[in-house]
């Protein structure tokens, strides 16, 4: 479709611009921090942004299976399914990358009527959208999984001690 | 790539202005508790409160409720609070004044890079104190108002400092990069003092620190229970390494009072630690004993106040002079150490009962332990290393490559840098490090020290422990690093939670597991398993026959 290939040659643009929108969904303040990328461990959520969208993009683009693209941004659903964002804030921003191609095509879909191929790929970023939800749901069960498992451990002796208990009884059951 | 300059000067940007203002002031605080769940924590129960004589308040509240029950005259007694410490500390009125906002900390803490909240920005959390101290203790803030960042002291202030208040966690990387050396951490402390002078206190901090009063340790375990707890462990000891060996509990007259987190013979993986100190301690015979009553590293009090720090605190050298000892070894705690390096001579006579610590071994005198008598046990292994006092099998290590996280208060209050690395290099063939910005002084804290490690906050755990998250996450990538080491309880509790979230497969353990693994015991039979109990690198099928 002639669509990817424009989208190919304005490739870095629209993930900048995608992650624009996405960093505009943060305070202000943390806007400026935020786009930068360059040191992975001081800043990781810029980083993991950046690299990951552009991950994301390069198999959407090279038209691979949608829950393969949708893979690459695992993490960045990851951190802001911890961030202070509602569900729908935190995996809404797959949906900004419509957003983007729509401002950086404008004006080659019109020129060229490439209105068909356009909703081609949304209906490709909106099965996206329904990864990102899933992997959502996934780390918030972990989250959740996370936090049992912090008590167990907690009590650890004390449960230790009850399978010892256990265990002597069964012990002495069997013979 | 464009640099992010470039990003911001692109024309179509310059041209997109918005012209709407704020839709709040940063000097407006208005923290929606019931949204913003996950996000704090619990209030501290009344039974704790008054265990430790402190302000109860008048109802019974979450943080998610309107009616807070505070005093009627709590606004005079946050203000006349304030100004005692004021008067008291000369740091505090220093840090009041002397900060330029030149933001080198703003990008430091884990919790702002974590979640882009501004107020997490080390100089806006200590803006929301500066903010009430301008309007009340200068002519400008007096006069000028929000023109010059002060502000009125409301409810909803209180509010919002025991917001973020309780989303710093201490740890002070920002002071390491603060050019004028403002200690943040002593901001929060302070701010925290004032709000359990209302009653407003988190319960993961005031029911520990009711636990340590009453029964020396936070978990509230009493004197039969720590020693049968020690003794199963001994018992478990034995089965795994084939060694018998006795657990010294309230031994009068012995040389060394070993003083321990409570959560190491308690909760996993602490526990794995604690039978490496068994391991040592049999293995070079040294003369000592643990102590039923002063059953926990750890001093809660300094997430408190000043005067709940001195409270128990004086619980170790009681002990110490009851059981007539010469001298303190204390094990993998983080918090501790800050109090015994930072604050303890600011608040009682150096323990003259005591002896200056010198190794039983080595015959090294710990000069730099001479005001508190007391030793971290890195620095003794180290030193029982150094001069080949103990044998050592590293490849017994094989099965784990670890990696190394610099607990907060170790690290950074006691520059205790060097001695686990050393220990870790003869202990372990695989060690790597992570990455040259997350660790030693600009370790990544662990995101719930400092009182915050209770569950009802787990989200903002998780995001402020994804700084270190990441550097794990990549030392487990490039180097497949499997296990975090560290030296800090807390880090042991709740580092498993963020390497499940941010690095999963990768363990946590304690140093002196590791040094329990390597250590080869007078008699022993070949060892065939770790202390975990699983089985050795080349010893997989003998486990599995």
């Amino acid at each position: 479709m002639q669509i990817y290939r424009l989208l190919e040659q304005k490739k870095a643009a629209i993930i900048e611009r995608w992650c624009d929108l996405v960093i505009d969904t943060y305070p202000a303040e943390a806007r400026d921090f935020f786009k930068q990328k360059k040191n992975r461990f001081s800043n990781p959520v810029g980083a993991q942004l950046h690299s990951q969208t552009a991950a994301c993009l390069d198999l959407f683009l090279a038209e691979a299976p949608d829950e393969e693209a949708a893979a690459c941004l695992k993490e960045v659903i990851q951190i802001r399914s911890v961030q202070e964002f509602s569900p729908a804030q935190a995996v809404g921003f797959v949906l900004y990358l419509k957003q983007a191609v729509r401002e950086l095509l404008a004006g080659e879909i019109r020129t060229h009527a490439l209105f068909i191929e356009l909703l081609t790929v949304e209906s490709r970023i909106d099965r996206l959208q329904l990864c990102a939800f899933d992997s959502y749901s996934r780390s918030r069960d972990k989250m959740h999984e996370i936090r049992t498992d912090e008590l167990r451990r907690r009590s650890f002796m004390a449960m230790k001690r009850m399978t010892l208990f256990e265990d002597s009884e069964d012990t002495q059951e069997d013979t | 790539m464009s640099s992010s300059a470039e990003v911001k000067f692109k024309p179509e940007e310059i041209a997109r202005i918005d012209y709407s203002p704020p839709s709040e002031h940063w000097t407006d605080p208005q923290i929606d508790f019931e949204a913003k769940r996950g996000n704090w924590c619990y209030s501290g129960v009344h039974k704790s409160l008054k265990y430790l004589d402190l302000p109860v308040p008048k109802t019974k509240f979450a943080p998610n409720d309107q009616d807070w029950g505070l005093p009627e005259n709590w606004k005079e007694i946050i203000l006349e609070g304030l100004r005692k410490r004021l008067d008291r500390f000369r740091s505090l009125k220093v840090f009041m004044d002397i900060c330029v906002r030149c933001g080198a900390c703003a990008d430091k803490c884990h919790f702002f890079i974590g979640s882009g909240d501004p107020k997490n920005m080390p100089v806006m959390r200590a803006e929301l104190l500066r903010s009430i101290y301008r309007k009340e203790y200068t002519t400008a803030g007096k006069i000028m108002g929000k023109m010059v960042g002060a502000r009125d002291l409301t409810i909803d202030v209180l509010k919002e400092w025991y917001y973020y208040f309780y989303q710093c966690t201490e740890c002070r990387r920002c002071s390491v990069f603060c050019p004028y050396g403002i200690d943040t951490a002593e901001i929060t402390m302070l701010v925290r003092e004032l709000l359990a002078e209302v009653g407003m206190s988190i319960d993961w901090i005031v029911t520990p620190v009711a636990n340590s009063f009453r029964t020396g340790n936070h978990l509230g375990i009493q004197p039969h229970g720590v020693k049968d707890s020690l003794e199963f462990a001994a018992d478990d000891f034995e089965e795994i390494t084939g060694i018998k060996i006795d657990v010294p509990i309230n031994k009068k007259g012995a040389e060394v009072l070993f003083i321990a987190p409570s959560a190491d013979y308690f909760a996993e993986p602490h526990y794995y630690t604690l039978l490496g100190y068994f391991a040592l301690f049999h293995e070079i015979g040294l003369d000592y004993t643990w102590s039923t009553y002063a059953s926990e590293g750890g001093n809660f009090g300094l997430f408190h106040s000043h005067d709940m720090i001195k409270r128990l605190n004086a619980k170790t050298y009681a002990e110490a002079k009851r059981l007539g000892v010469k001298w303190i070894l204390g094990g993998e705690c983080g918090h501790m150490w800050r109090v015994y390096h930072q604050y303890m001579s600011t608040m009682q006579d150096e323990p003259s009962f005591l002896e200056v610590p010198k190794s039983p071994i080595t015959g090294t005198v710990f000069d730099h332990a001479r005001a508190t008598k007391m030793v971290h046990l890195a620095e003794f292994t180290a030193d029982l290393i150094r001069h080949g006092k103990i044998k050592l099998d590293p490849s017994r290590n094989d099965h784990w490559t670890p990696t190394y996280h610099d607990s907060c208060n170790p690290a950074r209050a006691m520059g205790l840098l060097e001695e686990p690395r050393y220990i870790l290099q003869n202990v372990c063939n695989n060690f790597v490090e992570m990455p040259e910005n997350t660790i030693r002084e600009n370790t990544f804290c662990c995101g719930s020290g400092a009182g915050l490690g209770t569950d009802e906050n787990m989200e903002m755990r998780l995001r402020g422990g994804m700084p270190r998250g990441s550097a794990v996450r990549y030392v487990q990538e490039n180097n497949d690093a499997n296990i975090l080491l560290c030296m800090c309880a807390i880090d042991k509790a709740t580092l498993p939670a963020l390497c499940d979230f941010w690095a999963p497969g990768v363990e946590v353990g304690g140093v002196h597991e590791m040094v329990g693994n390597a250590l080869i015991m007078t008699g022993e039979p070949e060892r065939k398993t770790d202390l975990r109990g699983q089985p050795l690198k080349g010893k997989e099928e003998v486990e599995n026959e």
